[in-house]
């Protein structure tokens, strides 16, 4: 991709983000056995509030102590499943760490303890909260 | 129909890039999330593999009902 059409992709990107609306039958399709990649979304109506996109950095960040994602995932069946995370980075200062605890439908399933992203582009659980949580047809 | 999962990600005393000396930016954040994967649980065990049971390993893969990772 040449530097004029990343470019072009990134400003897409800001206008879609630009605008999104929250409402409560909108939410980001992960199925099973793939990768959803953020920058590619044709809109992003499922995040809720917390987030904040920079223009020159690929990825969503997290603002603020709390960031609300409205999953559909699609092709699970009776089984335990994880999500599993791509980071690109965590905002710290060389000595710190971040503590991240991550919430479904409500219910604690990760805490992670970090300073670098590796660490914590890690996986959600699903098993603890599948009998009560997830919603099956 | 799909499962339907409200996800939160709850950060403890967010830092700013001003505060960590990356910019002048003053908004706390926390994760940058590039991309989201869901995965059914792999539990099998390779040969010559180690499974260490601690908090944050990808050992709770291997957990049942009735354990806690304390």
């Amino acid at each position: 991709m040449t530097r004029r059409m990343r470019r072009f992709a990134r400003e897409r990107r800001l206008a879609r983000w630009a605008a999104r609306r929250e409402a409560a039958d909108r939410r980001l399709h992960v199925r099973v056995g793939e990768a959803v990649e953020l920058d590619e979304l044709s809109d992003y109506d499922a995040f809720g509030d917390g987030w904040v996109v920079y223009p020159q950095e690929a990825g969503i960040w997290t603002e603020g102590s709390r960031s609300e994602l409205a999953l559909a995932l699609e092709g699970v069946g009776e089984s335990d499943y994880v999500i599993a995370l791509s980071l690109g980075s965590i905002c710290v200062g060389r000595e710190g760490l971040l503590r991240v605890e991550a919430l479904a439908n409500g219910e604690r399933v990760a805490t992670s303890t970090s300073a670098t992203a590796n660490r914590i582009g890690a996986s959600i659980g699903l098993r603890r909260c599948r009998r009560r949580s997830i919603s099956h047809s | 129909m799909p499962a339907e999962i409200d996800l939160s990600f709850v950060i403890e005393e967010p830092k700013s890039p001003a505060e960590v000396g990356w910019s002048a930016d003053e908004l706390p954040l926390g994760i940058l999330l590039r991309a989201v994967a869901l995965q059914k649980v792999d539990r099998f065990v390779r040969a010559g593999e180690r499974i260490v049971f601690t908090e944050g390993s990808s050992a709770e893969r291997f957990l049942g009902e009735g354990v806690v990772v304390a």
